[in-house]
């Protein structure tokens, strides 16, 4: 059980690396090279609602919890959200202004690791400090990082 | 550094592709800091996907019509692009509850994330061969030692991520 949460990030790997394909076939399934994109992001957004928002609140009431919500975890969560969709937004702009679905998601998937290990090591210091982070710990974010590069890079068809 | 500017200004995909990197770099970290702000054990992931949820939608819905009215385009979905982008946003907010079931189950934000982010790009490129196989001979080499690397790097995160 100690690894519980290795499962649950691989069932997030998968639905996130099916989030990408399916988000491009909707985008061309919308027949406007121009607005395509744009129009998918609607459907996303009133999926989102649907599955968070409703399917949330749902399992809120199920479950007979309290609608009490501390300030602080509704300002993050809100945020989180919006961060979330600002990035979504970011890429669909990129792609608007010229920059090409390997270079930009290359450049996405290399940085946002490293951003992450950052800012989440600097906010949450482990026990002991920045001096417990071992080494193979940051070369296998670097590592994860490269190789993410190269194969949005380098994927056939791109 | 001025010059640094001007680049990002010369080629504003590189600005929006770095407002991405950095939205993406924090957005598990939000999600983690929210789900134990919500100070509830046992409904804080919904709680904090509710109110996650009504960020994104509101950015995404209000966002996209905003530009969709501005541009002038016709409101015409076809049906295969509007399933599918629906399709796609289940997938992004099932990513979302399987991050703060993550988090709950003890993964910490640096790990959790950084197998999210490099493991569905591998996904994503094993999907997209399937669907579009390409000749023999067509994959290239930088495309598999990218491949190894994302698998190398997962494992020694998972293996030497630090004790909190």
């Amino acid at each position: 059980m100690r690894m519980t949460w290795l499962i649950f990030a691989f069932m997030t790997v998968a639905s996130w690396g099916l989030y990408g394909v399916l988000l491009h076939t909707g985008q061309i399934s919308m027949s406007d090279p121009v607005h395509g994109r744009y129009k998918a992001f609607l459907f996303v957004g009133i999926a989102y609602l649907l599955t968070a928002v409703i399917g949330s609140a749902i399992m809120l009431a199920v479950n007979g919890a309290q609608w009490t919500f501390p300030a602080k975890g509704l300002v993050w969560s809100t945020l989180a959200g919006l961060v979330g969709a600002v990035g979504a937004f970011g890429v669909l702009l990129a792609f608007g202004a010229k920059g090409t679905p390997p270079v930009v998601m290359s450049i996405v998937f290399a940085g946002a690791p490293i951003v992450n290990a950052v800012v989440a090591t600097a906010l949450h210091p482990p026990a002991g400090g920045w001096s417990a982070v071992r080494w193979p710990f940051v070369l296998g974010i670097l590592l994860a990082a490269i190789g993410g590069c190269l194969v949005t890079l380098f994927r056939p068809g791109s | 550094m001025r010059r640094r500017r001007l680049l990002i200004f010369r080629r504003p995909w590189l600005l929006f592709s770095l407002i991405k990197v950095g939205a993406l770099g924090i957005y598990g970290i939000l999600l983690h800091a929210s789900r134990i702000a919500m100070a509830d054990p046992t409904q804080a992931r919904y709680k904090t996907l509710f109110f996650a949820g009504v960020g994104y939608s509101l950015v995404a819905i209000v966002g996209s019509v905003l530009i969709l009215r501005f541009k002038g385009i016709q409101w015409r979905f076809p049906i295969k692009g509007m399933v599918l982008a629906t399709l796609a946003g289940v997938a992004s907010a099932t990513t979302a509850l399987g991050i703060l079931l993550a988090f709950e189950a003890q993964g910490t934000p640096a790990v959790v994330m950084t197998i999210l982010f490099t493991g569905a790009q591998l996904i994503n490129a094993v999907l997209s061969l399937a669907i579009d196989t390409p000749q023999a001979g067509g994959l290239r080499w930088q495309f598999l030692v990218g491949f190894q690397l994302v698998i190398l790097g997962i494992c020694m995160v998972a293996i030497y991520r630090p004790i909190m």
